[in-house]
């Protein structure tokens, strides 16, 4: 059996950071939560999925609310899952609508994006600051294309990786030059963040109001470095959760994208590991840019998601988007079934405690209909989610779904039914499920209601 | 038998940090040029097919037995940069101390005041005291003062609010605009001298514009002013566009490129970016653009003729091509490249409440997207605006989606031919063109409104801000100005690294 199924690494984590908590400077934050065990509640961990060009909503769209409801073509490989997950529909984000692609990059951040706007934090990044201190890894982010989807509180996009292999080895090796040697490396950057934030604190009282914004931004960035330099330290002296067995043999390889499923699959099971092992709590993973969603070789289709969703109503075309949205969610699924096999440290499916948003900033590519958004959100039973219904933001703001009508359809995932129905408030409700206190996230006007 | 054979490689294409350096596996990309035996695509029966039956290529390529890789090269100019670097193995601290001074006055491209530098002369003797030597404890130093943030920004002004720069911030933003980089010792001498005014000034400015340096100016001003990022950020369907590869996206690029340093260098007119009869092309832009094959290797001035349907930066690939989505040419967007790129106008982003385009029926004859967005002129609400940004891009209706001419416009929905392309049009102010030729005609006339929009674009560009209603006088001094020099470019350019916006905070 691995390793990683009976957590026994977990004790010598435990008794390492107690020996090193005595001694750790915490200048500005809590640096690093020492054990486990003074923490009031489980681990929860969110991961959000991204698709680029929204779906063929066709096939995609279920028209039933609430319990009852049947499974759309696209979303057959989830019924598995039903207790499990809650499909949602009618959602958008404003700042999103009219302007096409730019959808992927507010798409957790439900910023607005003009000449003179700025994007703000993204979701997962609020997250990361209340379980940073009690995990290696301060997120992860995972884009095919190197963007993520992950975005600073200075509106700076974090890059991704994209390498299965770069990814394990990030996550579970231990750096090659030995545990001296990196202590001496940050120790040294310690140093220079130091003489950094004394040179900006002699300047501080010397300044006009109008620099302080610019010298705020560099401030918070030397500060988090530093932060995150203290933390590295501490947890050098933790060893690497080790990776056997099958785990390894299915995670620690290069799988190039031209093999989709084989790409989608590995990259959840890295995400999986992760949360397994503790390595961090928060993952965002972009399975494309707008512009370069991924073709599906193995299905035949050669086609980029962009390229699909600019169908112009070729019958071919939209078959062909219908199956590479289906492929998307059939990995989605393996990803959940997966999550519910794996037992989390209390012995429950780590399902329970792992939020999963999937879904895209676009519902309608064809014309850049950025309302009644796909998203579908799953497990985190644990953290408070109720499942087992469509949640339909649309109901009672028009007359029904018109699958036969495209061009109604296509009015409805482009101009928001209800339009009060922001995506952020799902947003706010994922961030306080993870212990985020706040009760605004973005341009939330309410937190979602689940059930 | 042995042959030496010559490859036009994009290296930044094959070794690609950001997305972790993929370099079997770049056959997965839209842009791979190497590719190896152990690469499974070629083992996947739905991946593309290299040999016919007969064991022939079915693509021009080329087998290597091995290739050999030579590197890091660390040529002597580089190794010269670094002398002096760091201080002598056993140098006192107050030697440490000079050494690190003039070193951050280097990076911070002003004097410094020998205070200001502790915090780094302090991390300098923790690292001594922690048991490092002379060397190491030093690069603590040099590191803090390269993150610190008069490194990392242009810092200008003191506390107490003053109208212009002083000689030092002047030097860095003379320097940054033309080099994009520190002043060279020349400039630093120059503003320890108190030098940079008048005929001093106007000689600094005459050597920057000949230092080959100006040609970082060169590629990045054009870059920005045309947006040649959006090149290639929806790459054309391989379907649709057999023809589009990495090569002749790059060759677009640089086209765009040489074409901005040929009327720079030669100093020529506004006028050529509008329209011209030459251009700067490779032999595979010459084949793409149906134009004879050039005598030499490389991009080199060659001759267009009126059939030829190009000339100018409008009709020329890469802008017809980012103004594209892949699949389909943007007549809108590139309408709004028209008002952004030639009269500096940015038009609002569409309302949020506009209806959906819906697909063609597959059983109504083919439509083209001109007579998809007539929607456009007829709805009041879209026509506001529309009606400015339409007849700026159907002009360049007969270019598809990679900038190839064409007279039908090809879509894949409907019945019935593909129909026939109209690329007329008329202007707000009512002016009417049949075609991308007239509409350039018509772009002469308005060559003060170009004029106007360029210099504003050069400023943004120096000034590295936004420009407000309080900077029009100044606009219109460097206007006035390159009108009395004809509208030619590289005194357009000098005009504004001379003019008194640059001087001022």
């Amino acid at each position: 059996m691995s390793h990683i199924a009976t957590q026994s690494w977990l004790i010598d984590r435990r008794r390492a950071l107690r020996g090193l908590g005595s001694f750790i400077a915490l200048p500005f934050l809590e640096c690093m939560v020492p054990a486990r065990a003074a923490e009031p509640l489980a681990p929860r961990r969110s991961v959000f999925i991204y698709i680029p060009n929204g779906v063929n909503t066709l096939d995609y769209q279920i028209t039933a609310a609430g319990k009852d409801y049947a499974f759309s073509r696209t979303l057959k490989p989830l019924e598995k899952h039903r207790q499990s997950i809650t499909p949602i529909s009618g959602l958008h984000h404003p700042g999103g609508l009219g302007h096409h692609h730019n959808c992927q990059k507010i798409w957790l951040t439900g910023g607005q994006l003009g000449p003179t706007d700025r994007n703000t934090i993204s979701v997962d990044q609020r997250m990361a600051e209340v379980t940073s201190p009690h995990t290696r890894f301060h997120s992860l982010e995972v884009a095919n294309k190197g963007e993520s989807l992950a975005w600073t509180a200075d509106g700076i996009r974090l890059p991704g990786m994209s390498r299965c292999r770069e990814i394990f080895a990030h996550l579970f090796e231990e750096p090659k030059d030995g545990t001296a040697a990196q202590r001496r490396a940050l120790r040294r950057k310690g140093s220079v963040l130091d003489a950094n934030l004394a040179e900006v604190h002699s300047l501080e009282k010397k300044m006009g109001a109008g620099d302080k914004g610019r010298l705020d931004q560099y401030l918070t960035a030397v500060r988090e470095t530093e932060i995150r330099t203290q933390r590295a330290d501490a947890w050098l002296d933790v060893p690497r959760p080790a990776i056997a067995g099958a785990d390894r043999q299915r995670a620690d390889r290069e799988v190039p994208q031209t093999q989709a499923g084989e790409y989608f699959r590995t990259i959840y099971d890295l995400i999986l590991l992760a949360f397994q092992t503790d390595a961090t709590r928060v993952a965002t993973f972009s399975s494309g840019l707008e512009g370069q969603g991924l073709a599906i070789p193995e299905l035949g289709i050669s086609q980029s998601r962009h390229e699909l969703s600019h169908h112009n109503g070729d019958p071919g075309h939209m078959e062909k988007l219908t199956q590479s949205d289906t492929f998307a969610v059939e990995q989605f699924s393996y990803f959940l079934t997966r999550l519910s096999e794996t037992k989390d440290l209390d012995g429950r499916p780590l399902l329970d405690t792992t939020m999963a948003l999937f879904g895209s900033g676009m519902a309608y590519g064809h014309s850049h209909g950025n309302a009644n958004l796909p998203l579908v959100l799953a497990g985190g039973a644990g953290c408070g989610l109720k499942h087992g219904t469509h949640l339909d933001l649309n109901q009672g703001h028009f007359g029904g779904y018109q699958l036969d009508n495209p061009g109604e359809h296509y009015r409805l995932c482009s101009r928001p039914a209800n339009a009060g129905a922001h995506m952020s408030n799902l947003l706010l409700l994922m961030a306080r499920a993870m212990g985020v206190e706040t009760d605004r996230f973005g341009d939330s006007n309410r937190e979602l209601t689940l059930g | 038998m042995p042959a030496s054979l010559d490859f036009n490689v994009v290296a930044t294409d094959i070794i690609s940090r950001d997305k972790g350096g993929h370099h079997r596996n770049i056959l997965g990309g839209s842009n791979y040029i190497f590719t190896h035996t152990s690469e499974t695509r070629l083992l996947n029966p739905t991946g593309p097919k290299l040999f016919d039956e007969a064991g022939n290529g079915i693509f021009s390529f080329v087998l290597l037995d091995w290739i050999e890789w030579e590197g890091p090269i660390v040529s002597e100019a580089e190794r010269a940069t670094r002398a002096g670097v760091l201080p002598p193995a056993e140098a006192a601290p107050e030697a440490v101390a000079a050494h690190l001074q003039k070193f951050a006055e280097r990076a911070w491209r002003r004097p410094v005041a020998p205070g200001e530098l502790a915090p780094y002369l302090n991390a300098y003797a923790a690292e001594r005291a922690a048991g490092e030597d002379v060397a190491a404890a030093y690069q603590v130093a040099l590191l803090g003062v390269l993150t610190s943030r008069h490194f990392t920004y242009l810092v200008e002004g003191d506390a107490a609010p003053r109208a212009r720069l002083n000689d030092w911030e002047l030097a860095s933003r003379l320097s940054y605009f033309l080099w994009s980089s520190m002043p060279d010792d020349a400039l630093v001498t120059a503003a320890r001298g108190a030098a940079l005014t008048g005929s001093g000034l106007a000689a600094q400015v005459d050597q920057m514009l000949a230092d080959p340096k100006i040609e970082r100016f060169i590629a990045d001003f054009p870059r920005q002013w045309l947006q040649l990022h959006r090149l290639g950020m929806f790459p054309p369907d391989g379907t649709l566009y057999p023809d589009y590869d990495v090569w002749l996206e790059a060759s677009m690029r640089e086209e765009a490129i040489g074409y901005f340093r040929e009327v720079f260098s030669q100093n020529l007119p506004l006028d050529a970016f509008l329209s011209s009869d030459w251009t700067v092309a490779n032999a595979r832009l010459c084949e793409f653009y149906r134009l004879p094959a050039p005598p030499a290797a490389g991009f080199q001035r060659v001759s267009l003729r009126p059939e030829d349907h190009r000339g100018g930066l409008l009709t020329m690939g890469a802008i017809l091509g980012l103004t594209s989505d892949g699949t389909r040419h943007r007549p809108v967007h590139r309408g709004v490249w028209v008002s952004e790129a030639i009269f500096g106008k940015t038009p609002p982003p569409p309302p949020a409440n506009v209806e959906p385009i819906e697909p063609n029926p597959p059983d109504s004859p083919k439509a083209t997207i001109r007579q998809k967005i007539k929607a456009h002129a007829q709805n009041a609400n879209c026509a506001a605006c529309h009606r400015k940004i339409d007849p700026l891009g159907l002009a360049f209706d007969q270019f598809d989606a990679i900038g190839q001419w064409r007279t039908r416009e090809r879509v894949e929905s409907g019945t019935g031919d593909d129909p026939p392309v109209d690329a007329s049009g008329e202007l707000p102010d009512g002016r009417r063109y049949r075609d991308a030729a007239e509409f350039k005609r018509l772009l002469l006339e308005d060559r003060d409104r170009f004029l106007h929009a360029f210099a504003e674009q050069l400023c943004t560009y120096a000034l590295r801000r936004v420009l407000t209603v309080d900077d029009r006088e100044d606009i219109r001094a460097i206007v006035g100005e390159a009108k009395q020099k004809d509208y030619r470019l590289k005194d357009i350019v000098r005009a504004v690294a001379l003019s008194d916006i640059i001087q001022k905070r």
